[in-house]
C-alpha cells in the first residue's frame, strides 16, 4: 500500500475508534464518565497511602506524589490495553466486520493502531483531568509550573508507542481466543505493569526475580522518566532512562509485530476470523 | 412425532438455569483461556496494592483485607459482566429474541447466567484467596462458619439482585449502559472499601458506601475471617445484607418487567448496536 | 372457524432521527386489520421495509403496537405476552442464533429447555428435527464450524422444538441455497398439512414462496395491507388486466413507460451477463401494448421478444402498487 493509503486508512481507524468509543451518549454524560473513573482510580491508592500512613509507620509525602503521578499515568496503559483486547472480539462477534477489514488492502496492524491511536487520544485527556483534579481539588503536592513539559511530552509519546505495541500483542491473542467476561483481558494484562513497573510503589520493594522482570519490560523506564519530567529533573538526568526506554520499546514493537503475523497465520489457518464464541 | 407438552413454569425455569449453566460451563471448557485472564494475572493485579501496604509497614491484616477484596471483586465482576451484561452480548449476537420470545422468567436466564460463571469465579476468588495464604501468608480464621456462610451468601443474594436490576437497562439501552457498567468498578472499589476499610473514609463517604449491599457484605466477612469476629459481632451487617435482598430482588422483578415493556414500546428490545 | 392471529387496527410508529426524511417520525405499520384462520398458512408478501417484521414482532410480543390490537389464539400480545409465549415460535431468516461453541445438538438441546421439554423428549425431538433438515451427520459439530446455510438450517429446527400452535416465520428461506429452500419449504407444508390445529404466518418478499405454499396472501405495502385473499382469487383480480412480458436488449431506466397511457404499472430486471433487460408491464388494455412498443423504440430500446404470461403474484403487486417487489 502507498504511504498516502495507509495514512488514509490510519486516519479512518481513528475515527471509527473515536465514533465507537466516544458518540455511545450525550456530550455531558461522556464528559462525566470520563471524570469519574480516572478519579475514582486515583482516590483508591491515595487513600490506600492514607490509610497505610495512619496504621503503618510510613508517611512521606513524597511517596503521595509518587502514587498519584504513577497512578494517574498509568491510565493510558489501562484504556488502551483494555481497548486493544476487546477491539477484535467486539468487531469479529458484535459488528461483524472483521472478515470484511482483513479482506480489504487494509492492513490489520494499521487498523488496530489507529484504533489505539484514538483511546490514547480519549485517555490523555483523561489523564489531564485527573492531574487538574488532583492538583487543584486533592491538593497534591505537583508544582505544574516546575512540569519539564517537554520531557513529559517525550515520554508519553515514546511510551504509546510502548503501550500500543503490548496492545498489539494482545489483539494478536484476541484473535485466537474467545470472548470471556467483560473483555477485561486488557486489564488483566495491565496488571502486570501495575505490579512490575514501579507504577504504585518504588520496583525495589518487590523480590530480586521480581526486579529483573522490572528491569526488563520499557513501562519502568517510562515511568521513571514520566516521574523524574513531572518532579522538573533535569533532562540530562533522564537520558539513561530514555535510551533504554528507546531501546526496550523498539524490541518489544518488533516482537509485538512478530506475535501478530503469526497470530494473523494461526487465525486465518484456523478459521477464526469470522468465528462465535458466545457462550 | 411425539406431541409435546409444557412442564408448569417451576420446571421449565429450572431447567432454563440449568441449562443456561450448562452453555456457560461447557463454553469455559471448551476454551480455558480464560483461567489466565480471569485467575492468574487478577491476583498479579492484586499483589500491587499488598505491596503498598508492605511498604507503608501497615499491620498483616492490610494484607488480609486487600486478598478478601479481591476476591469479592471476582464476585462483582460476576454480577457485572457475566450477568448483567450478558443482555448485552446476547443482543449484540442476535441471540435475544429467541429467549425473549420463550415463556421463561428473565430472572431464571439470568440466574443461569450468574450461576455458570460462579464456576470461573469461584475458581478466580479461590485463587487468590490461595495466593494470599502462601505468598503472602494471610491468616484467616474461621472462628464462626455459620457467620461466614450466612454473611457471603446473603451478600451474593444482595449482589446478584443488584445485577439484575442492572441487567434489565439492557433491555432498552446498549453501548450507553455497558461503558456505564464500567462506571461501577473502581468507583465501587473505592467507595465500599474492597482494598481498604471503609471506616477510614470520611463519614458522609461511608454514608454514600452503606448504600451499596457489598459494603455491609465485605466488612462482615473481613470481621469474621481476619479479625474473628461472631456473628453478634455482624449482626448489623446480617440484617442490612437482608434487608438489600429482599428490597434488591424485588427491585429487580420490577425492573425487568417495567424495562421490557419499555424496550418492547420504544422498539429497542433486541435492537442491535445501539 | 376460530381466528388464530388476529390484529385490529394495528399501527407502529418509531422515533428516527431528527434529521431524517420522515421527520423523525417512521410509520412502519398503518391500521393493519387481518384475521388468519387456526390451521391456516397465511403469507404476507411485500417488498423490503413494508413492515412484514415489524408486524411479526408484535404478534411475537417483542415490539407493543403504537395503536390498535393483536392477538395470538385469542390471547392479548400485550397484557398476556406470557400466554403467548407459551404456544408460538418464530424464525427470522438470515439469522442464526446460538452459541458457537457449543455442538448442533447442545444447541438445540438448550432452546428446549426454554420451553421445558423432558429430557428424553428434548433428545428424541432434537434427532428428529436434525434429520428433518439435513443435519444429522453435524450433530456434534460446533456451531461455529457450520457454514451459514446450515446454521439457517439449524434456526429453522430450532424454530420447531416446542411444536408451537402458532408459528412464525419472518423470511425463512433468506440466503438459503435453491436446494435448502425448497426442502424448508416442504417441510412447512407437510407440518400444516400433517397438523391441522396449527398456524403459520409466513412473511416473504419472494412471490413463488408465498404463492407455492400459502392457503391465503396479504400483500403489504408501506405498512398497509393492499390486498388479502387466497393466491388464485388474487390473481383473478387482475384478469381483466393484461400483462405483457417484453425481453428488451441493454439496460436502462424504463420508468417513463409509466407515463404511457394504459401502464397500470411495471417492473423490470437486468442480467449482467447476457445484457438483457425483463420488463414486465400491466396493462389495462391490450391496445396499450403498441404505445409500449413504441415508447420503447423511440427511447432507442431494441424489443427482442414480447410474451403473455399468467398472472402471478408479482403482476398482482405491480397492479395495486404501480411498481415491482424486488
Amino acid at each position: 500500500m502507498a504511504v498516502r493509503d495507509l495514512a488514509r486508512a490510519f486516519k479512518d481507524a481513528v475515527w471509527l475508534g473515536w465514533k465507537i468509543d466516544a458518540n455511545w451518549t450525550e456530550p455531558w454524560l461522556f464528559a462525566i464518565y470520563s471524570v469519574i473513573r480516572p478519579i475514582a482510580g486515583m482516590l483508591i491508592v491515595i487513600y490506600l497511602f492514607l490509610v497505610g500512613s495512619q496504621v503503618g509507620e510510613v508517611n512521606d509525602p513524597k511517596y503521595l506524589s509518587y502514587v498519584f503521578v504513577g497512578n494517574t499515568f498509568f491510565i493510558l496503559v489501562t484504556e488502551m490495553m483494555l481497548s486493544m483486547g476487546w477491539v477484535i472480539h467486539e468487531d469479529r462477534e458484535h459488528y461483524e466486520v472483521l472478515k470484511y477489514i482483513y479482506i480489504s488492502p487494509v492492513s490489520i496492524y494499521v487498523y488496530l493502531l489507529g484504533r489505539a491511536c484514538s483511546t490514547a487520544l480519549i485517555a490523555l485527556m483523561s489523564v489531564a483531568i485527573s492531574l487538574l483534579f488532583g492538583v487543584a481539588v486533592l491538593g497534591m503536592p505537583i508544582d505544574l509550573l516546575a512540569i519539564n513539559y517537554p520531557t513529559l511530552a517525550l515520554s508519553i509519546i515514546i511510551g504509546l508507542v510502548a503501550i500500543a505495541s503490548f496492545g498489539l500483542i494482545l489483539a494478536s491473542v484476541a484473535l485466537l481466543t474467545a470472548r470471556h467476561g467483560g473483555g477485561m483481558i486488557g486489564q488483566a494484562v495491565a496488571g502486570i505493569f501495575y505490579l512490575f513497573c514501579g507504577i504504585i510503589f518504588p520496583v525495589s520493594a518487590l523480590p530480586s526475580w521480581a526486579q529483573a522482570v522490572s528491569k526488563v519490560l520499557p513501562l519502568t523506564y517510562w515511568m521513571n522518566m514520566v516521574r523524574d519530567s513531572m518532579f522538573g529533573v533535569r533532562p540530562a538526568e533522564i537520558l539513561d532512562d530514555l535510551l533504554v526506554l528507546i531501546g526496550f520499546t523498539a524490541v518489544f514493537y518488533l516482537v509485538a509485530l512478530g506475535v501478530l503475523k503469526l497470530a494473523d497465520f494461526l487465525a486465518r489457518d484456523k478459521g477464526l476470523i469470522d468465528i462465535t464464541t458466545e457462550h | 412425532m411425539n406431541r409435546i407438552t409444557l412442564s408448569g413454569d417451576l420446571e421449565r425455569n429450572l431447567r432454563t438455569i440449568m441449562a443456561r449453566t450448562y452453555v456457560r460451563i461447557v463454553g469455559a471448557f471448551r476454551e480455558p483461556s480464560w483461567l489466565i485472564w480471569d485467575t492468574v494475572l487478577p491476583i498479579i493485579n492484586l499483589s500491587a496494592y499488598v505491596y503498598v501496604y508492605k511498604v507503608m509497614n501497615a499491620p498483616p491484616e492490610f494484607t488480609g483485607f486487600v486478598i478478601l477484596g479481591g476476591a469479592m471483586i471476582a464476585f462483582w465482576l460476576n454480577v457485572l459482566w457475566d450477568m448483567a451484561a450478558q443482555f448485552y452480548w446476547e443482543k449484540e449476537t442476535g441471540n435475544l429474541e429467541p429467549f425473549l420470545i420463550a415463556p421463561i422468567s428473565r430472572m431464571a436466564m439470568l440466574m443461569g447466567m450468574a450461576i455458570g460463571g460462579v464456576f470461573n469465579t469461584t475458581i478466580r476468588a479461590s485463587g487468590i484467596l490461595l495466593a494470599g495464604v502462601f505468598i503472602f501468608h494471610v491468616t484467616f480464621h474461621i472462628s464462626d462458619p455459620v457467620a461466614a456462610l450466612l454473611a457471603f451468601g446473603l451478600t451474593i443474594t444482595s449482589l446478584y439482585s443488584l445485577g439484575m436490576v442492572f441487567a434489565s437497562l439492557f433491555l432498552m439501552y446498549g453501548r450507553e449502559v455497558w461503558h456505564m457498567s464500567h462506571l461501577f468498578q473502581e468507583p465501587i472499589y473505592f467507595l465500599s472499601g474492597f482494598y481498604f476499610p471503609v471506616k477510614f473514609l470520611p463519614f458522609w463517604l461511608q454514608v454514600l458506601a452503606s448504600a451499596i449491599p457489598v459494603t455491609f457484605g465485605l466488612d462482615a466477612i473481613r470481621k469474621i475471617l481476619i479479625l474473628g469476629a461472631g456473628l453478634q459481632d455482624v449482626s448489623v451487617n446480617i440484617v442490612a445484607l437482608a434487608f438489600f435482598s429482599l428490597v434488591l430482588f424485588l427491585m429487580a422483578r420490577w425492573a425487568l418487567r417495567y424495562m421490557e415493556d419499555m424496550g418492547r414500546r420504544e422498539g429497542r428490545l433486541t435492537l442491535r448496536w445501539q | 372457524m376460530e381466528i388464530s392471529i388476529e390484529s385490529r387496527n394495528v399501527s407502529r410508529t418509531f422515533k428516527t432521527g431528527r434529521n431524517s426524511e420522515t421527520g423523525g417520525i417512521l410509520k412502519a405499520l398503518d391500521d393493519v386489520s387481518i384475521g388468519i384462520r387456526r390451521g391456516e398458512l397465511f403469507g404476507l408478501l411485500g417488498p423490503n421495509g413494508a413492515g412484514k417484521t415489524t408486524l411479526i414482532k408484535i404478534f411475537c410480543t417483542l415490539l407493543l403496537p403504537t395503536k390498535g390490537s393483536a392477538y395470538v389464539s385469542g390471547h392479548d400480545v400485550v397484557k398476556e405476552a406470557d400466554s403467548v409465549r407459551r404456544i408460538i415460535s418464530m424464525i427470522s431468516g438470515g439469522e442464526t442464533p446460538g452459541y458457537g461453541l457449543l455442538t448442533v445438538a447442545e444447541n438445540l438441546w438448550f432452546f428446549s429447555q426454554l420451553y421445558g421439554i423432558r429430557g428424553d423428549i428434548a433428545k428424541s425431538r432434537v434427532k428428529e428435527l436434525l434429520g428433518a433438515v439435513s443435519l444429522s451427520d453435524q450433530e456434534k459439530t460446533r456451531m461455529n464450524r457450520l457454514s451459514s446455510g446450515m446454521r439457517q438450517r439449524l434456526n429453522v429446527a430450532r424454530g420447531f422444538m416446542n411444536d408451537p400452535e402458532v408459528l412464525f416465520l419472518d423470511e425463512p428461506t433468506l440466503g438459503l441455497d435453491v436446494i435448502s429452500a425448497k426442502q424448508i419449504r416442504g417441510y412447512v407444508r407437510n407440518w400444516v398439512n400433517t397438523h391441522p390445529e396449527k398456524t403459520v404466518l409466513l412473511t416473504t418478499h419472494y412471490m413463488a414462496e408465498a404463492d407455492e405454499l400459502c392457503d391465503r396472501v396479504g400483500i403489504i405495502h408501506e405498512g398497509r395491507i393492499v390486498a388479502c385473499d387466497s393466491p388464485s382469487n388474487l390473481k383473478a383480480m387482475i384478469r381483466n388486466r393484461k400483462v405483457f412480458q417484453f425481453q428488451v436488449a441493454g439496460a436502462g431506466d424504463h420508468a417513463k413507460l409509466n407515463a404511457v397511457k394504459g401502464v397500470v404499472g411495471l417492473s423490470w430486471t437486468h442480467r449482467i451477463e447476457s445484457d438483457v433487460s425483463t420488463l414486465k408491464v400491466v396493462l389495462s388494455d391490450d391496445a396499450a401494448v403498441s404505445e409500449v412498443e413504441s415508447s420503447l423504440k423511440a427511447s432507442g430500446s431494441r424489443i427482442l421478444s414480447t410474451e403473455t404470461p399468467e398472472p402471478t403474484l408479482e403482476d398482482v403487486f405491480i397492479h395495486l402498487v404501480g411498481k415491482g417487489l424486488e
